[in-house]
């Protein structure tokens, strides 16, 4: 029953959808508000029928309903229900569920909000979404139903993988599509504003939101994305430069250029082609992830095996690539730049030089990322692309943003003299000295870590300075208290200084991945009980067997107790776990860590006799984590809605 | 003048540019085997590097690593062998000749030529505001040129008529 309904709710939408698209085209085409009206219905309507569609399938893997393939071959009945329901999207035709009932959820909000709004730039951008939401209901009606039945009845399914099975799972793949999914409505009003001829910043305007909402999610999807790569694949490691990770860190970069870009075409009305071209790039790529995770073009362990709907993510991303090229081409009036960059040091130029630096990381990582492809195609033999290239390739690329994001608050927009720029240099630099001269007094080592030390002091700084600055300018002019001063500065320039707060999360994460990568270490020895091992200062000592079950899993490790000198700190027990779905054994790290480093424990190997563990010292790591947390305050604050009374 | 402060700006994002590409000479490695198995990449497909992977391929190139680094072969001959037996493939990333260069190079010159088209974008720009501000100006001063005694002559009468 939950088969047929299931099946029958996503045909039903994608019929609607057809309808709607035809319907809607044809209404704004004529100008005929009833058939634009019925297209606006068709779009709820096919929402409501793919929320229906979803609401089946969550209740058949909750009632373990395994005469649909898809629940036999993704859970069983000894998984907890938190997994259950992340099990949803734990293959191919559930990930594509899952996209576009996002993206239908978003249209539908669209035609909601904009239902008493005379501006045809909302439903232009509904019009565009339709044909996205449509290529993936083709894919769910035509190529991977979710609700295809088995012909045989199965009293247990096959499991859902027991990499699957952790937190970071359940929240990492819908932050991810959250935040991928995201970017379709500013690329839909992009193109709606190019249909229209529209020359003022209003695209940019109703996107804002939905492009920082997208980027915050396409942010806490990558680092816990990270998070559940490090606390579950065991390898000490959170980054893998993977394909698929590539995937999702592409977008992330595009957009974070776009989120700065548009800031110059909202105060000077520059840039008009390049945010558009920013916009559908990000777009893209986030459609160019979705064919990597599928067509199996490109060997990575996150992609869903043996599939062939990859093709139809490349069919459509020509489509729209040339709809896009031919619309800016008939646009070339509407897209002209009427004002002009004022001076080589202006605030301009500096989003100008943070916009080229973001495109050569994100070009940088695609060109890795396709360089096994082109080396075949062009040699005819493959050459891999492993992580210590990305690291080589993208940290020059990273520092220099680091770099600029603290010369850009002390310049002005339009034209700033090298005088005032020099003033305002001052403090920020010699904080960045200061810090540097520090580090190396502590024997800091490399070269990129007392770089990322300098432009971290010196970005602290220049947002210190900037900060002091307002509040005693509100306290000068305003008469406030430092206390109101400084909640003012941030409840009434939410944007800026919500942006600060950001940046000093950006700053923390690459503190953090530097500082990791210069001085994380492993050792690999084997261990009987009663027997310790030395990590840097701290010492491991094996006190006793683990035997047990972990949730559906039976374990088997070592209890090892951490030591700093005499002191015990910590327990750790790194296991195997047996899952009685899969075939193989999987080894479930455990980690100590506090807010400058983590003990983290793989049991590699174990006999009758003894032990093999890999011991990671992984320094600054939980700063990784945490930077999240501030990069998501910083985007509440910058998103908050105005606060209405006086400035 | 002008000039001088592009060449300038141009010289400190050069300088720090240069700074920066030696900068990932950071990344240490202290394990001898992880010297070579680092720079490898796992033949299972698994997609990581072989010191990090658990697989009985990586557990067999460890083991090859380790009986050639005993019998005192070098880096280059061990990586070699393994070249030879997996193919290029087998390596984490390209060595820098033959085409492998083109790895490498291709991001930098990306960027290189990003900065070039971002720099004579700003400077074309800017030029062109100064020739529009030039020609206002031209364009200003000829007109008060032509009415400038006529204008004056106003002046003055308003200003004996306020007196």
């Amino acid at each position: 029953m939950n088969a047929y309904l299931g099946d029958l709710a996503v045909k039903i939408a994608f019929v609607a959808l057809v309808y709607g698209l035809v319907v809607l085209s044809y209404g704004l085409y004529k100008k005929d508000s009833s058939f634009i009206k019925s297209g606006r219905r068709a779009q709820i309507f096919s929402t409501l029928f793919i929320i229906v569609a979803s609401g089946i399938l969550l209740n058949a893997f909750i009632q373990h309903d395994f005469s649909i393939r898809y629940v036999y071959e993704y859970s069983s009945t000894d998984l907890p229900i938190f997994y259950l329901i992340s099990a949803f999207w734990g293959g191919q035709a559930g990930s594509l569920l899952l996209w576009l009932l996002i993206l239908s959820v978003y249209a539908a909000y669209v035609v909601y909000k904009s239902h008493k709004s005379e501006d045809p730039i909302h439903l232009y951008s509904v019009a565009v979404t339709i044909p996205i939401q449509l290529l993936f209901g083709f894919l769910l009606v035509f190529y991977t139903n979710p609700f295809e039945t088995v012909a045989t009845s199965y009293a247990e399914g096959l499991g859902l993988n027991p990499m699957l099975q952790n937190p970071g799972m359940v929240i990492h793949p819908p932050a991810v599509y959250l935040g991928y999914v995201g970017f379709a409505i500013p690329f839909a009003y992009a193109l709606a504003a190019l249909i229209l001829d529209r020359r003022d910043t209003a695209w940019i305007s109703l996107t804002r939101k939905w492009t920082i909402f997208a980027w915050l999610f396409l942010t806490i999807g990558n680092i816990w994305g990270g998070q559940w790569a490090y606390e579950e694949l065991g390898w000490g490691g959170y980054w893998a430069w993977d394909p698929v990770e590539n995937a999702s860190l592409l977008p992330w970069i595009t957009g974070t250029a776009f989120l700065h870009s548009v800031m110059i075409q909202e105060r000077k009305n520059l840039l008009k082609t390049w945010n558009i071209a920013l916009v559908v790039i990000t777009f893209e790529l986030t459609i160019l992830g979705t064919f990597l995770t599928r067509s199996g073009v490109l060997a990575s362990v996150h992609a869903f095996s043996g599939s062939d709907v990859g093709r139809f993510f490349l069919i459509f991303i020509g489509l729209s690539v040339f709809v896009v090229i031919f619309l800016i081409g008939r646009r070339k009036l509407m897209l002209r730049e009427n004002r002009e960059i004022e001076a080589l040091l202006s605030r301009e130029s500096s989003f100008l030089i943070n916009n080229l630096l973001f495109v050569a990381l994100a070009f940088a990582v695609l060109w890795g990322t396709f360089f096994p492809l082109i080396s075949e195609f062009v040699t005819g033999s493959e050459m891999s692309i492993g992580p210590s290239f990305f690291n080589k390739i993208s940290t020059p690329i990273g520092l220099l943003i680091l770099v600029l994001m603290g010369i850009c608050p002390l310049i002005s927009w339009s034209r700033a003299s090298w005088g005032n720029f020099t003033r305002n240099f001052l403090f920020p630099l010699l904080t960045g000295i200061l810090a540097i001269a520090t580090a190396l007094l502590f024997g800091v080592k490399g070269i990129a870590l007392p770089i990322a030390i300098f432009a971290s002091g010196f970005v602290v700084a220049s947002i210190l300075l900037e900060v002091i600055r307002g509040v005693r300018a509100r306290q000068r002019t305003r008469k406030e208290t430092l206390l109101d001063a400084f909640m003012n500065l941030f409840i009434r320039q939410r944007r800026r200084y919500g942006g600060y707060i950001i940046h000093l999360g950006v700053v923390m994460l690459l503190l953090g991945i530097i500082v990791h990568n210069t001085y994380s270490f492993k050792v690999q020895e084997e261990i009987n009980i009663g027997e310790s091992i030395d990590i840097g200062k701290y010492q491991l000592k094996a006190v006793d067997r683990v035997q047990g079950r972990k949730g559906n899993a039976e374990v088997y490790g070592i209890e090892l107790e951490l030591l700093n000198g005499n002191k015990k700190i910590g327990t750790l027990k790194p296991v195997k776990a047996f899952y009685a779905t899969a075939e193989q054994p999987t080894s479930e790290p455990a980690i100590d860590g506090n807010f400058f480093r983590d003990i983290y424990v793989i049991l590699d190997r174990y006999t009758e006799n003894g032990f093999t563990i890999a011991v990671y010292y992984n320094p600054f790591v939980p700063w990784i984590w945490t930077s999240l947390y501030l990069m998501i305050i910083g985007t509440l604050v910058a998103i908050a809605e105005p606060i209405r009374g006086k400035r | 003048m002008k000039s001088k402060k592009y060449y300038k700006f141009a010289a400190v994002i050069m300088l720090l540019t240069l700074l920066l590409i030696i900068a990932p000479g950071a990344f240490a490695v202290t394990q001898p085997v992880e010297r070579i198995t680092d720079k490898l990449i796992c033949p299972c497909g698994c997609t990581m590097i072989v010191s990090e992977c658990k697989c009985q391929d990586a557990v067999k190139i460890t083991g090859f690593v380790e009986e050639k680094m005993t019998g005192g072969a070098t880096d280059e001959q061990i990586l070699d062998a393994l070249v030879e037996n997996y193919g290029e493939k087998i390596l984490a990333e390209p060595r820098s000749e033959g085409f492998g260069i083109v790895a490498w190079v291709t991001p930098f010159i990306g960027l290189a030529a990003g900065g070039v088209i971002v720099f004579l974008l700003i400077r074309n720009w800017n030029l062109k505001k100064q020739r529009t501000n030039e020609k206002a100006d031209d364009l200003s001063s000829d007109v008060l040129d032509d009415k400038d005694d006529k204008y004056r002559e106003k002046i003055e009468k308003d200003l004996e008529e306020r007196d």
